[in-house]
């Protein structure tokens, strides 16, 4: 029920089997830093819109929903899956660096972009993260990556390849691409107690049940990743896909399970427009 | 000046006073309704009616155009026996005027009759009626031809390029909010799949998009440009076209409204 055959589901159980990962011989990264409220104090990201409610919808309806969303391959991921010109889009690979927190943000633009029928362009998170972090390879938390994106955008490999860390990347043309690959739009509210940026499982899952990709930081494993889909795992027992960072190897191309106490964010934002361009 | 007594058959209208005395055109009888019954003037005449005109002075009776009713004269009193226009079935009445003239329709057609006193000194001594009349030869109408069905109403095509193109406009901010079968449209493989076949190459993915109602177009091709200015009522909202008619409105209800609707105009 609910997974696909390969998938990884981490639960409770078998946690710490994955708490750390090798894929194809090489042990992964991840590189989430719980927020520093001292330095990064409640109000210091500007450039997020006022705050929205989040409509719950009611754990009664996620079993019925979720079997529809199956049904009709209506999910994130079966968007993903087809998404560039009808073959799948390619999970990003952080490569060793500690940029899970970019690298959550820039795969839900990417899905995002998806959803509007926007051409796929291969978005380099590495600039997101080499700006924020003055090319140290450094950890954060998705809110971090996002406000970066929200504020100047992604820009594509073409301009600052992939897992590259050369600061001749940083240049104008860079960063007018970038702002071609911004989010107009986001869930966080950054006008409020810094927790309250930590939503909810429930709110994840009405915002998942509504297709909207979540950032969702996880400090059981140190982990940034993006929330594509509400998953049943069992009946009345639900968890979330994600979409990980570390390659099409991990797990079924690159998505996994998570559930139960293991599949609530600690911290949680969730961009849903994004601009469209054919660039 | 010598008055007469002008007696229309029928009639009970003051008769109108010409020099010389009165002439009487026929009228119908005063309708019943209180509290001031008035006259109506007889304006038909019909095949087999007479329309008599009964004077107490001599008068011409002339019609225009000719060729529509025959004039008869005679002097009376006299008695006739007819059908009447201003009466039902056939009577007999006796006219006591010196003239009296019969006009009887043999033509179809509006008619003036003007009513000429011989001693008439001005234009208000003329009588003036217009008839319609029936000589019940005109042929019976065929009956109204079937209605043509109604024509196509224009419906111009919203993106006026050739091919089939999609937009759907949503608030990404209602997102959670919206029905699960209609927010199923945004997502459903049907829906892309029709979509990503039927649609027009764009240049990099075909031509059908689902934005948030706010986003800045400024990055694509003009005629997605274009026709997000075009107006709206609310949203979810559809723009469907296929270059040459097309449909702009609400965002149906569920997948299989949503797929008859690009069915419509997109093709099976």
């Amino acid at each position: 029920m609910g997974l696909q055959n390969g998938e990884l589901h981490i639960n409770d159980d078998n946690w710490q089997d994955h708490h750390t990962a090798v894929v194809d011989g090489v042990v992964m990264r991840k590189g989430l830093i719980p927020r520093n409220y001292t330095t990064h104090p409640v109000g210091c990201y500007g450039s997020a819109p006022a705050a929205v409610d989040i409509p719950v919808i009611p754990r009664s309806e996620w079993s019925e929903r979720i079997k529809d969303m199956e049904a009709q391959q209506s999910r994130l991921s079966d968007i993903r899956l087809a998404g560039n010109n009808g073959a799948m889009i390619p999970s990003l690979d952080q490569n060793g660096k500690g940029y899970c927190w970019a690298h959550s943000t820039t795969s839900c633009m990417t899905v995002l972009r998806a959803v509007m029928n926007q051409p796929y362009v291969p978005l380099s998170a590495y600039a997101v993260a080499c700006i924020i972090k003055n090319f140290q390879d450094e950890g954060g938390w998705g809110a971090l990556s996002l406000d970066f994106v929200t504020t100047r955008g992604v820009p594509s490999s073409e301009f600052w390849p992939m897992q590259s860390m050369s600061r001749s990347n940083d240049n104008a043309n860079t960063w007018a691409n970038a702002a071609l690959h911004k989010a107009t739009e986001g869930w966080a509210d950054l006008a409020v107690a810094a927790y309250d940026r930590n939503l909810t499982f429930d709110q994840v899952m009405s915002l998942l049940l509504s297709r909207c990709p979540v950032v969702g930081d996880f400090n059981w494993w140190g982990h940034s990743v993006c929330l594509l889909d509400p998953v049943e795992t069992s009946p009345g027992q639900f968890g979330v896909r994600i979409w990980n960072s570390w390659g099409d190897s991990w797990s079924d191309r690159g998505m996994g399970v998570l559930s139960g106490s293991k599949a609530i964010p600690d911290g949680a934002v969730a961009p849903r427009a994004t601009i469209p361009s054919v660039v | 000046m010598k008055r007469f007594s002008l007696v229309f058959l029928l009639a009970v209208l003051p008769s109108p006073l010409v020099a010389g005395g009165e002439i009487r055109l026929p009228m119908l009888p005063a309708v019943p309704t209180p509290p001031a019954p008035s006259p109506q003037v007889v304006s038909k005449l019909s095949a087999d009616q007479l329309y008599v005109v009964d004077g107490d002075v001599p008068f011409l009776a002339l019609t225009s155009p000719p060729g529509l009713i025959k004039v008869t004269s005679d002097v009376g009193p006299i008695k006739v026996r007819g059908r009447f226009a201003d009466g039902k079935g056939v009577e007999t009445r006796t006219y006591k005027g010196k003239q009296v003239t019969t006009l009887e329709a043999v033509g179809t057609g509006k008619c003036e009759v003007l009513i000429v006193p011989l001693q008439a000194q001005t234009e208000a001594d003329v009588i003036r009626r217009m008839l319609d009349v029936d000589d019940g030869t005109k042929p019976i109408p065929p009956p109204d031809p079937p209605k043509p069905p109604d024509p196509p109403t224009p419906n111009p095509a919203p993106i006026p390029v050739d091919g089939f193109r999609v937009l759907i406009l949503y608030e990404s901010a209602d997102q959670t909010k919206m029905p699960a079968a209609q927010q199923s449209i945004l997502f459903s493989k049907t829906v892309r799949d029709y979509l990503n076949s039927h649609c027009a190459a764009g240049p990099k993915v075909k031509d059908w998009r689902i934005w948030d109602k706010d986003v800045d177009p400024s990055g694509e091709a003009k005629l997605w440009q274009d026709v997000m200015k075009r107006p709206r009522v609310g949203v979810p909202w559809i723009v469907v076209s296929n270059g040459k008619s097309g449909f702009e409105g609400p965002l149906p209800a569920n997948v299989g409204d949503t797929m008859a609707l690009l069915k419509k105009y997109g093709g099976e």
